[in-house]
C-alpha cells in the first residue's frame, strides 16, 4: 500500500538555496496557510500536548489556570486597600479597573512570549524532522488563546462582582484585540529570530519589553498622566501600545476605544509591522534553524 | 527580487524518489562567528541579496562537498564513511531540515527517518495519545493513524501500557514504539542510521524482518551503518563519504573494501607493496602458538594462489582459489591419521568458513598441501587463516597459528547478513605434494 500516485504526498519536493526568497509575498502567505491547513491535525496534536500534559502530574490540573487570574485580582484589592494603589477617577472601582487593564497587558506580553519562543519551543524537533513549521507558531498562538480565554471569563466575573456590566460591546473584544495581537506577534516572532542568531540581543528585548508595562496606562489612569514628568508623558503619548492595549480595556469596561484615531492608526501600522515580520520569518526560517546547534 | 515561482513542475522520472544534485553544505566551526555570519547573511538575503556561495570565509569548512546522486523506488543504498564526514549532515539536507547552500534536492513521497524515533513524545502523555503526535508530526491524517494504530502497538508490544504515560515506559518499549509508528506509515523513502542497536535480539529480528517487507513494498531505503556486513547484506548501491566528499560510489562490494583500505592505512601500504614488489613469501604470520608445537609437524610457509598459480591475498566470488601450505614433518606417521583444519576468520575473531581435513596414508615428510577453495563465499572484509594440525582424534594439537591477511571481495549484492558467511564447514578437496 504506497501512497498514491498524483495525492498531494507523491507531489516532488524541490529545495535549492534561498527557494523562499523567489516565492512572492502573496503565494508565501498562501504557501504559509496551505500549510498549516494540511497540518491542523498536528497543531490540534500539539496544542493537547502543551496545553493537558502540563496539567496532568498535578492534582488541581486546568483550575490552575483560574488560580492565577485570581491572584491577580486580589493582589490588586490588596494594594489598593494597603493605599499603594493610587486611584484615579475612572468610573468604576479602580481595582477592576487595573485588573482589566493589567490583563490586556498579560495578553499582549504572553502573546509575545509565546511568539518569542516559537523557535526554541520546536528546537528539538525541528532539527530532527522536517514537518511543516507554521504549526508551531499556530500552536503557541492558540496556547495563549486558551489561556486568555480563561483570564477573560474570569475579568468579567470580577466585574460583575464589582458591580460594573460590562457593555454590549465586549461582543466585538477580538476585533478590538486583534491589531494588539498581531504587533505582539510580529514583535516575538522578531525577537524569536534574533534570539537565534544574536543571543544577546534577544535577551535584552525581553527585559525591555517587560518594563514597558509601566509606559502603558494600565495602572494610572489619563488624569494620573497629566501629572507625570513630561518625558515620561511623551512616551506614553508616543508608545503604540497605549493606544492598543488602552482600547482593548475600553471597550470592555466603556464600551468604547481609547482615543480612536491614535487606536486606527496604530492597528494600520500593526498590521504592516505584522506582515513584514512574517515575510522575514518565513524567508529565514530555514537559515536559522542551521544555526540552532 | 522575486521571480515567479519555484513549485513548477520539476521534471524528475518516475521511478526517481530522491534526486541529489551538486549539493553542498557549508559550516562554521566557531559558535560566535556563525552567528555573525548568520545576521549578516540574513540581513543581506532580506534586502535581496543571495550571493551564490563560492568561497568559504573564516573558519567555514564544506560539511557536504558537490553531492550527487539519483535514488530509486525500491532501491537500497548504503551511505558509509568515517565519523565527521558528512553522513548526518547529507541526511538533515535530504530530509529537508535545512537548505543546502548549492545545489537542488528533488523528492517525492512520504520520508521517514528512522534517525529520531519518538520525536516529540510528551512522557506524561499515554502510549495512545503519543502514537497520534508522533504520527501526526510524521505527516500522518488522523484516520491515518486509526487505520495503523492496531499494527502499531501489536508490532511494538506495549500491550497493557497503551494507555499508561510514556513516562512509565522502560526506554526499550519507548523506542519499539517509536520504531512500530515510524516504520507503519507506509514511507517512500525509509532513512535508517544504525538503530537496530536498540532493543532485545528478538526484536532486532522482528525490526529487520519488518524493514524487509516495508522494502518489499517498494520503499526506498538510505542506509547508515558502521556495520560494513550489514551494508553489503542489504544494499543494493554504496556511496563513501569521507570530508563531505564522495570518495567511491557504486557496488557495496568495493565501496566497502575501498572503506577499510581507508580504515587501516597500515594494511593497505603492507598489501599494495607487496603486490607491487610482484613478491609474495606467502601471508605473514600473524600468531603462532608455541605450546601446541609437538615437533611432529612445521608449518614453512602459507600461502593462497589463484588456479593459474598467481600468488594472491584477494580471495573474490569469481575466481577459483587455492590455498597452499608447505610443511615438514618428523613423525609423518602419526601425521597420516591427523587432521588438517583451516578457518577463515574475520575481524571481530568469528570463524566465518573453515574445514577439517582428513590428510591420509600419503602424506610425505615434507611437502605442499593443496587446498581448493574454489569460489570464494566470503562477504567483503578482511579475514585471517587459521591453519591447526591434530592428531588422530581430534584432541592433541600438533600446529596452530594465524596467517594473514587475506581481502575478500564479494561484487554481488547479497541478501540478509549472515546468509552468505554462514559458519560452516566446507569439504574442500585436498592434495599434497613432496617437496
Amino acid at each position: 500500500m504506497r501512497t498514491k500516485e498524483n495525492s498531494p504526498q507523491m507531489r516532488v519536493i524541490v529545495t535549492e538555496p534561498y527557494d523562499r526568497h523567489k516565492l512572492g509575498f502573496i503565494e508565501s502567505l498562501r504557501m504559509m496557510f496551505g500549510n498549516i491547513y494540511e497540518a491542523r491535525g498536528l497543531v490540534w496534536q500539539l496544542f493537547k500536548r502543551d496545553l493537558l500534559a502540563g496539567y496532568r502530574k498535578s492534582f488541581l490540573g486546568f483550575t490552575w489556570l483560574f488560580i492565577m487570574p485570581i491572584t491577580g485580582m486580589i493582589s490588586w484589592v490588596f494594594l489598593q486597600r494597603a493605599g499603594v494603589l493610587k486611584p484615579g477617577t475612572v468610573g468604576i472601582p479602580y481595582p477592576a479597573y487595573v485588573l482589566v487593564g493589567t490583563s490586556m497587558w498579560g495578553l499582549f506580553m504572553g502573546f509575545f512570549s509565546a511568539a518569542r519562543q516559537t523557535l526554541a519551543s520546536g528546537q528539538e524537533l525541528m532539527m530532527q524532522i522536517n514537518f511543516p513549521h507554521e504549526a508551531l507558531l499556530v500552536k503557541q498562538a492558540a496556547n495563549q488563546l486558551a489561556n486568555f480565554s480563561i483570564t477573560f471569563i474570569v475579568n468579567v466575573i470580577a466585574l460583575l462582582l464589582f458591580g460594573v456590566v460590562p457593555s454590549v460591546w465586549i461582543l466585538v473584544f477580538p476585533f478590538v484585540a486583534l491589531p494588539l495581537l498581531l504587533l505582539a506577534a510580529a514583535l516575538g516572532l522578531m525577537a524569536s529570530m534574533i534570539s537565534v542568531v544574536a543571543v544577546d540581543v534577544g535577551r535584552g528585548i525581553g527585559i525591555v519589553m517587560g518594563l514597558l508595562m509601566y509606559a502603558v496606562p494600565v495602572i494610572y489612569d489619563k488624569d494620573q498622566i497629566a501629572e507625570m514628568p513630561a518625558l515620561l508623558q511623551k512616551i506614553v503619548y508616543w508608545n503604540p501600545l497605549t493606544y492598543l492595549v488602552c482600547s482593548c480595556r475600553d471597550i470592555i469596561v466603556y464600551g468604547r476605544l481609547y482615543e480612536p484615531v491614535g487606536y486606527f492608526i496604530c492597528a494600520v501600522i500593526s498590521l504592516c509591522v505584522f506582515l513584514v515580520s512574517w515575510r522575514l520569518f518565513f524567508v529565514s526560517e530555514p537559515r536559522l534553524i542551521e544555526r540552532m546547534v | 527580487m522575486f521571480r515567479p515561482s519555484v513549485k513548477k513542475q520539476f521534471d524528475l522520472p518516475d521511478d526517481v524518489v530522491l534526486s541529489v544534485h551538486g549539493v553542498s553544505k557549508i559550516f562554521c566551526r566557531s559558535l560566535l562567528r556563525s552567528m555573525a555570519y548568520g545576521i549578516r547573511d540574513l540581513t543581506l538575503s532580506f534586502a535581496g541579496i543571495c550571493p551564490e556561495r563560492k568561497t568559504l570565509r573564516f573558519n567555514e569548512f564544506m560539511a557536504v562537498d558537490n553531492i550527487s546522486f539519483d535514488l530509486r523506488r525500491g532501491e537500497a543504498l548504503g551511505l558509509i564513511g568515517p565519523n565527521g564526514s558528512g553522513k548526518t549532515t547529507l541526511l538533515r539536507l535530504i530530509s529537508g531540515i535545512f537548505p543546502p547552500d548549492r545545489g537542488r534536492i528533488a523528492r517525492r513521497g512520504r520520508m521517514v527517518g528512522l534517525i529520531a524515533l519518538g520525536a516529540g513524545f510528551h512522557p506524561h502523555m499515554t502510549g495512545r495519545e503519543n502514537i497520534y503526535l508522533n504520527g501526526a508530526i510524521l505527516g500522518m491524517k488522523r484516520h491515518e493513524v486509526d487505520e495503523k494504530l492496531q499494527d502499531i502497538i501489536d508490532f511494538a508490544e506495549i500491550g497493557e501500557f497503551l494507555d499508561a504515560p510514556v513516562a512509565t515506559y522502560s526506554s526499550g518499549m519507548r523506542v519499539r514504539l517509536g520504531f512500530a509508528i515510524a516504520t507503519h506509515i507506509n514511507p517512500d523513502i525509509l532513512v535508517v542510521d544504525e538503530v537496530l542497536a536498540v532493543g532485545d535480539a528478538r526484536f532486532q529480528r522482528k525490526c529487520v524482518e519488518h524493514l524487509r517487507k516495508v522494502r518489499e513494498s517498494g520503499a526506498a531505503f538510505i542506509l547508515v551503518s558502521h556495520n560494513m556486513q550489514t551494508i553489503e547484506a542489504s544494499c543494493d548501491r554504496a556511496i563513501l563519504l569521507d570530508k563531505g566528499l564522495v570518495v567511491a560510489e557504486g557496488a557495496p562490494g568495493s565501496v566497502v573494501a575501498e572503506y577499510d583500505m581507508r580504515m587501516r592505512p597500515d594494511v593497505s601500504r603492507e598489501l599494495s607493496s607487496s603486490e607491487e614488489s610482484g613478491r609474495n613469501d606467502g601471508l605473514k604470520l600473524i600468531k603462532k602458538y608455541r605450546d601446541f608445537e609437538s615437533g611432529e609437524v612445521k608449518v614453512l610457509s602459507v600461502w593462497l594462489e589463484t588456479s593459474d598459480g598467481v600468488k594472491t591475498s584477494m580471495l573474490d566470488d569469481k575466481t577459483d582459489a587455492v590455498l597452499k601450505i608447505k610443511y615438514r614433518s618428523n613423525n609423518p606417521g602419526s601425521l597420516q591419521k591427523g587432521f588438517l583444519s583451516i578457518s577463515f576468520i574475520n575481524e571481530y575473531g568469528v570463524v566465518c568458513l573453515g574445514s577439517r581435513l582428513r590428510l591420509g596414508e600419503k602424506v610425505p615428510e615434507s611437502g605442499v598441501i593443496t587446498v581448493r577453495l574454489g569460489k570464494s563465499q566470503l562477504t567483503t572484509s578482511r579475514y585471517s587463516v587459521a591453519i591447526h594440525f591434530f592428531d588422530y582424534a581430534f584432541t592433541v594439537p600438533f600446529w596452530t597459528s594465524h596467517y594473514g591477511y587475506i581481502e575478500a571481495k564479494q561484487d554481488v549484492p547479497t541478501g540478509v547478513p549472515g546468509e552468505n558467511t554462514p559458519y560452516c564447514w566446507a569439504d574442500w578437496p585436498l592434495n599434497v605434494e613432496r617437496s
